[in-house]
């Protein structure tokens, strides 16, 4: 679990500012495609082709986070959100560790756009005021660096820990439809007798008892991989993050890049053995 | 790949310093000497070489990890308890050395004692005992049966002496098994690929779908996008209605609209306004959030319970069916529903291409789209059913066990284990042996997988390993899977299928061709990320369809994304032929799909070109000669880069030029990339046998394909020593006069089927009518066309359960105490002697069967003192039967597994060529023997040259055969010049030059001879094509069809004659021969045949009440007054008492005729 800082560190850098991110959204993957390409295979291109000289070499510096016991390095992406209209400040940023959980709660601006009458047509009593963003961080198993040329023509790389691509949640909707649901069976209960309802509860949580304690581990092997995960994510809770987009994130952004043991990469392995370490089955 | 095989010896002359006229010294040019590549190609590959692969791969490979899938057996009773499987080898124990190979018998044994040629399976287990961790090693779980030359045979790697000890021919080409003494095959199947997105497209109706058929180790399922009223739904067998695509793609956690647009649509807005539609869909549904799909599915969801497995609400069906049913091979075990969402939305997209432009559908019939199933992949789901059987028999005996809580000592699981070893080797001999094919985890049936390998011929045999099933449907009238695809040239042999009902649906490899087995995926993944691939989860939907930007699928699976895919694959290719990557693996890109697709799957079906690089070909004269001189073998070739394997997919991606001079000036444009390396290997082993095929008409090459597996000729170097049912063997076989590559490359010149005929293409006393031929009774006399015919006669003697048993007595003599007619052949053992003659009717095994085999007769066990009488038997020989007496040829006597004693007599015939024995030469052309005519009578030449066959010249003009012609050309120019000639597809010896070699002989360049009448003596008027030509004599033979009968055996219940030839049956007049006859008015013909012939019956029917009586008594008026005899057919007095039976009474009326 290197992945993430400790759990009850709360002054975490993770996050950092979602401008920043968004450079590396756009400019990360031609990043990675181009140096580990030049870096690996041109030896062989050269050996190959001759008509694709070496225009300027750029020394290759790789950093790591300042503290890696303690904080991380996540790719946060917002498909569906332009990239002329980044979030502000105002994120509230959890996360459930052990899933590998992501989830933004952004406040929504109902001063204006906000439509009164659809939330009256869903019967919501109270105003939406915030709005979801959720998803999965994807481990990048290496061969991902958030990248900057620095002025002196070096190239930092950081390796990233994972990816993440956030959408929307809509949970107000879920909420809603669950409301709803407690609502008919409240009024299917009012309607059946009371008494009867009570004994079938209790026999409900008494079974239920019953079968956590004999086949708790066998219930676990008959569920699908996917439900056993969706409970394990159920059971977790959430863990909130402090998002940071002031000075404290300029000042971590620019340590990131200046604080670096300035060893320039000297590649030891060959291209051949290289590969033979990555088709190693 | 580097090994030695022993089948490698027979090419080693092939690669000798000076072969067939061709010294080291001679020039070396690519353009002719490049087809060495063919031989040394063989000689790693072999001509089965598919199937050793596949099973090598099962056995190293494929085992091992369907361990590994199921290693671990609990207990539901004792939660402590396990069992964990640690490794599983074949063959050889942990302890022995490396390379050991433990075996039952050597495989010829097995032929002989109808055993099973296997070896015993070893896995290495841990499991608790008590508290205790224990391991065990070597364990024997059951016995796999072996592949013949596979890496676990002992005939591996053997030099041809070794083969020889071990009674067993260097040639045979192995990758059959040998189960209770039959050789079976398990033939190759073809099937559509799995887990590949297939979209068809139904125009009148206007129905779009695509379906990929998922395939893991647990389940197989299907799952369709479908197109319905211009609407996108999913379908699949387990959810009971079809979801809207929008709702799928929601469930699978795409909840924006916008995105869902993207991931479809991408920026066109053609396709864009198609898709629209389906957003109404899922809105006028409120569905909105991931929850609201999943919740909707949840409840479509046919829900199959398992015994014990928990109840699951709507939400957790919805889950379950987006994680695993949906699309089944992409597993999602974490709450990552990307990849799937993408697949799905994959699937859409190439759905709404189809729509647009209805061009975009894929060819089921494509063979790029099929994959080959064979030995290997068979056996391993077999193998993994048999033991997910054999650990949950094994769980429920421990549970048994462990449920008593008493016991005296602590339990050991390995005391049960070993009760069930029986059912994995049972499991196995079962299915190879009947060929059905039954899965319990797919609940899946297939019959008919396994066939008994022929050994009619070399070729026959060779013919079996090469042959692909279908699984299509035979009956259906379809065209489309039988007809010849152009994407299998050089990959399915274009001539070899069988006409008739199977046509085009059993196909048979090319000579070159390789099937591949599984590469590991994850190795080729890393190497595209590294290449500049892009990993789909960190792609923004927005770019994903972006123009120029390509998806990089790996088999089947959108991985990434690339903007440079034409430098992507030329890298990646790069890293194939530096042999960075496995040689199989697969890549091309397409552009209508704007896709890079990777193939690692196992069942390609891939052949090896020659590279080309700006126009030159990469392999060079050096090379060749380094080839020649024994420095390199073909894989030096492939690791050098200078040849690689293309799939049938890459090679859609290549520009391949047939010829070196294509290269330098062709009208083709564009680069070409690969050479072949000889165009004659588009042909198989069996086509190959056809001298200049390319001169025949194609159905008279497909013809022949048919009938060179059912000519008679050498079978095998063992050929002697084998007992088979029936073998046929030629007494004099020679190699063709007219060879091809093929036939050397294939060995059919050591084990040849036919014989060289000089033929006079005349005609001759009328009886060659409708291609019948003459034959010289002199060149019969001298031998040709003799075979033999061997017959096996198995006899077991059985012990039963009161101590009795089957004996062999001694023959029985007359007064003379000369042996009994019957017992002529017999020896003082009461077997037939090797070498007598026996006729029909003569007893070649004297065996008694005891009279009493149920009970112990003696009393009972207390009786056990009294003096037990000898057993009373009684005889039950073994008659021959038979046209023609036989001779016994080998008597042999064994034991079989059940300890019971097992003879086996061997009866051998010598046959010459008869009137209506069936010939044919190698181009389709079949005839039977019309008439066989002294040498004297025959034409002979200036030389005196007599042929063997006269063949009427009405049988070239109609089936062009021009092949045949230039057969007989260059025959006999080899004939003049001492030499063999070649009449290679493509290639061979040059018309021109053999009419000179004739000319030069003093013939005339057509190959027409002036010829004298043998009769009168007079020069005929014409001259006569005449010239040696190979011909083959088939198994069709007139002894084994001729029948007659004036009166015999009739059927019990109808009194009517028996049917067929085997029970000497009578020839039926049927319906249309009836109705022939009351046409034409043959009344007492008509009678005669339908019941005097047949099952004539005097009844007594009584006038009175018209019933039939007997013994002149009516039993229903209690008279005989009225009782008149009558003759009727015993069919029809049948009829009636059937019809009392029901409760019918049919009264018949008798009234004067006159």
């Amino acid at each position: 679990m290197s992945l993430f800082v400790a759990e009850e560190d709360d002054h975490m850098n993770v996050d950092e500012s979602p401008s920043s991110f968004h450079e590396a959204l756009e400019e990360q993957p031609q990043h990675t495609s181009s140096s580990s390409t030049s870096s690996a295979s041109s030896p062989d291109m050269d050996e190959q082709e001759d008509d694709d000289p070496i225009v300027s070499s750029i020394p290759l510096i790789l950093s790591q986070v300042p503290n890696p016991s303690s904080q991380s390095l996540h790719l946060i992406q917002y498909p569906g959100r332009p990239k002329t209209l980044p979030y502000k400040d105002n994120l509230k940023p959890s996360i459930k560790e052990d899933s590998a959980f992501l989830e933004f709660k952004i406040p929504l601006d109902t001063s204006r756009f906000y439509d009164q009458s659809r939330s009256e047509d869903w019967g919501v009593s109270h105003q939406i005021e915030e709005h979801g963003l959720h998803g999965v961080l994807n481990k990048t198993e290496g061969g991902m660096y958030a990248g900057m040329v620095r002025e002196d023509g070096k190239l930092i790389l950081i390796p990233l820990d994972s990816t993440a691509q956030l959408r929307p949640s809509f949970k107000y909707l879920d909420d809603l439809e669950v409301a709803r649901q407690a609502q008919r069976r409240n009024d299917f209960l009012e309607q059946s007798k009371p008494a009867s309802v009570q004994v079938l509860q209790t026999s409900n949580a008494k079974s239920a008892a019953a079968q956590g304690n004999t086949g708790e581990g066998f219930a676990n092997n008959a569920l699908g991989e996917s439900l056993r995960c969706i409970k394990k994510f159920d059971e977790e809770r959430w863990t909130p993050l402090k998002f940071e987009d002031g000075e404290e994130a300029q000042k971590t952004r620019k340590e990131l890049y200046t604080n670096v043991v300035e060893t320039e990469l000297k590649s030891k392995s060959t291209m051949s053995e290289y590969i033979s370490e990555l088709t190693k089955v | 790949m580097k090994r030695k095989s022993a089948s490698d010896e027979s090419f080693n002359d092939l690669l000798q310093p000076v072969y067939k006229g061709k010294k080291l010294t001679d020039p070396i040019s690519t353009a002719k000497d490049k087809w060495n590549l063919l031989p040394a190609f063989l000689k790693v590959k072999g001509l089965v070489k598919q199937h050793l692969d596949s099973f090598n791969y099962f056995v190293d490979v494929d085992l091992k990890k369907i361990i590994k899938a199921n290693e671990l057996v609990l207990s539901d009773v004792d939660p402590e308890f396990y069992l964990k499987y640690l490794d599983i080898r074949v063959g050889h124990k942990s302890t022995s050395p490396p390379g050991t190979k433990e075996l039952f018998l050597p495989p010829h044994e097995c032929r002989l004692r109808d055993l099973t040629y296997s070896a015993p399976i070893y896995v290495d287990v841990e499991y608790t005992r008590g508290r205790k961790i224990i391991m065990h090693k070597d364990l024997e779980i059951g016995r796999m049966p072996i592949m013949l030359r596979s890496e676990k045979c002992i005939l591996e790697g053997l030099t041809e002496q070794e083969m020889a000890r071990y009674d067993e021919c260097p040639l045979d080409p192995g990758g059959y098994f040998i189960v209770n003494g039959t050789e079976k095959v398990i033939l190759i199947q073809e099937q559509l690929s799995k887990n590949r997105i297939i979209v068809e497209a139904d125009e009148k109706k206007g129905i779009v779908q695509a379906s990929v058929t998922s395939s893991t180790h647990e389940r197989k399922s299907k799952t369709y996008i479908i197109t319905k009223n211009d609407k996108i739904y999913l379908k699949h067998n387990s959810i009971s209605e079809d979801i809207p695509i929008v709702i799928v793609l929601k469930a699978a956690g795409i909840t924006s609209d916008l995105e869902i647009l993207q991931l479809v649509c991408g920026n066109d807005a053609q396709y864009q306004d198609l898709f629209a539609i389906n957003f109404e869909e899922a809105a006028k549904l409120d569905i909105f959030t991931q929850n609201q799909a999943l919740n909707y599915l949840g409840k479509r969801v046919k829900t199959i319970r398992r015994a014990g497995a928990p109840k699951l609400s709507t939400f957790q069906e919805g889950v379950e069916a987006i994680a695993t049913t949906i699309i089944a091979h992409l597993t999602v075990s974490d709450l990552q529903f990307r990849s799937k969402a993408i697949y799905i939305a994959t699937m859409a997209r190439r759905v709404l291409m189809t729509m647009h432009n209805p061009k975009m559908v894929d060819d089921r019939d494509y063979v790029g789209n099929k994959r080959l199933e064979l030995a290997g992949q068979l056996m391993s789901l077999l193998f993994e059913d048999l033991f997910k059987r054999f650990n949950s028999d094994f769980k429920s005996s421990i549970d048994k066990a462990l449920k008593k809580n008493n016991r005296t000592s602590e339990f050991d699981a390995l005391l049960s284990i070993n009760i069930h070893s029986n059912h994995i080797t049972m499991g196995m001999n079962r299915a190879i042996s009947t060929g059905n094919w039954s899965l319990k985890r797919f609940r899946m049936e297939r019959a008919g997988v396994t066939h008994v390998l022929s050994r009619l011929s070399y070729i026959s045999a060779l013919g079996m390993m090469t042959r692909i099933s279908s699984q299509f449907e035979k009956s259906r009238k379809v065209s489309g899977p039988r007809a010849l695809q152009p994407s299998q040239f050089g990959m399915l042999c274009t001539s070899d299928t069988p006409e008739g009902e199977a046509c085009g649906l059993v196909k048979n490899l090319a000579l070159m061709t390789h099937i591949t087995t599984d590469d590991e995926e994850l190795p080729v993944k890393k190497l595209c990320y590294v290449l500049g691939c892009e990993d789909i989860l960190s792609i923004d939907s927005a770019n994903l369809h972006q123009p120029g930007n390509y998806g990089v699928y790996l088999n089947g699976t959108l991985m990434g994304t690339t903007k440079f895919p034409i430098k992507f694959v030329s890298n990646f290719r790069s890293l194939r032929r530096n042999g960075k990557i496995s040689a199989f693996v697969s890549i091309y890109a397409n552009s209508h799909q704007q896709a890079v697709h990777i193939a690692t799957d196992g069942g390609r079906i891939c052949r090896p070109l020659i590279i080309v690089q700006n126009n030159t070909p990469k392999v060079r004269a050096s090379h060749l000669k380094k080839l020649l001189d024994g420095e390199w073998v073909f894989d030096d070739f492939l690791t050098h880069g200078l040849v690689e394997y293309l799939d049938v997919n890459e090679e859609n991606d290549s520009l391949i030029a047939l010829y070196e001079d294509d290269l330098i000036n062709s009208t083709i444009e564009g680069t070409f990339t690969h050479l072949e390396v000889e165009p004659f290997t588009v042909l198989g082993a069996v086509a190959g046998l056809i001298p200049y095929p390319h001169h025949n008409q194609s159905p008279r090459n497909t013809y022949q394909c048919a009938m060179g597996k059912q000519a008679i000729g050498a079978i095998a170097y063992n050929q002697f020593r084998r007992i088979d049912t029936l073998l046929y063997f030629m007494v004099y076989p020679q190699q063709p006069m007219v060879k091809t590559k093929t036939i050397e490359l294939i060995d059919y010149d050591k084990l040849p089927a036919g014989q060289n005929a000089t033929v006079a293409v005349m005609s001759y006393s009328g009886y060659d009518i409708e291609d019948a031929l003459v034959l010289n009774k002199s060149s019969i006399d001298r031998g040709f066309g003799r075979c033999q015919v061997v017959r096996k006669n198995t006899i077991t003697l059985k012990r039963y359960q009161n101590h009795t048993k089957d004996i062999v007595s001694g023959m029985r003599v007359d007064e003379n105490g000369e042996p009994i007619f019957p017992h002529a052949s017999l020896g003082p053992d009461g077997l037939g002697e090797v070498g007598m003659r026996v006729e029909s009717g003569q007893v070649f095994v004297n065996k008694s069967v005891p009279n009493n085999t149920l009970d112990n007769v003696l009393g009972g066990p207390g009786d056990r003192s009294s003096p037990t009488p000898a057993e009373s038997h009684r005889e039950a020989p073994s008659y021959y039967k038979g046209p023609e007496p036989s001779y016994i040829d080998q008597v042999m006597m064994s034991v079989s597994d059940n300890d019971q004693a097992l003879i086996k007599v061997l009866l051998r015939q010598t046959r010459r060529p008869e009137l209506g024995d069936k010939f044919s030469s190698r181009h389709g052309q079949k005839g039977v023997c019309g008439i066989i005519v002294q040498q004297e009578d025959l034409p002979f030449n200036d030389d005196g040259v007599c042929p063997d066959i006269i063949m009427n010249p009405h049988g070239f003009p109609s089936r062009m055969t021009v092949g045949k012609m230039i057969e007989l050309i260059s025959g006999k120019a080899g004939v003049l010049n001492g030499s063999l000639e070649y009449g290679t597809c493509f290639g061979g010896s040059d018309l021109e030059e053999m009419s000179q070699i004739l000319v030069d002989k003093g013939f005339s360049y057509s190959g027409k001879d002036m010829l004298y009448s043998g009769i009168t003596g007079e020069c005929l008027q014409a001259y006569i094509f005449f010239g040696p030509i190979y011909y083959q004599k088939l198994k069709h033979m007139v002894l084994d069809k001729m029948h007659a009968r004036a009166r015999g055996p009739r059927a019990v219940l109808t009194r009517q004659p028996t049917e067929g030839r085997s029970r000497d049956g009578g020839l039926r007049l049927g319906e249309m021969e009836r109705d022939c006859v009351i046409a034409y008015g043959a009344s007492q013909l008509l009678l005669e045949r339908l019941m005097l012939s047949s099952d004539a019956f005097e009844v007594d029917v009584c006038n009175n009440c018209g019933l039939m009586g007997y013994n002149s008594w009516c039993k229903t008026c209690s008279s005989s007054e009225y009782i008149i005899k009558m003759t009727i057919p015993y069919a029809a007095k049948l009829l009636f008492q059937e019809l009392l039976s029901m409760n019918i009474a049919p009264r018949l009326k008798l009234g004067d005729v006159f």
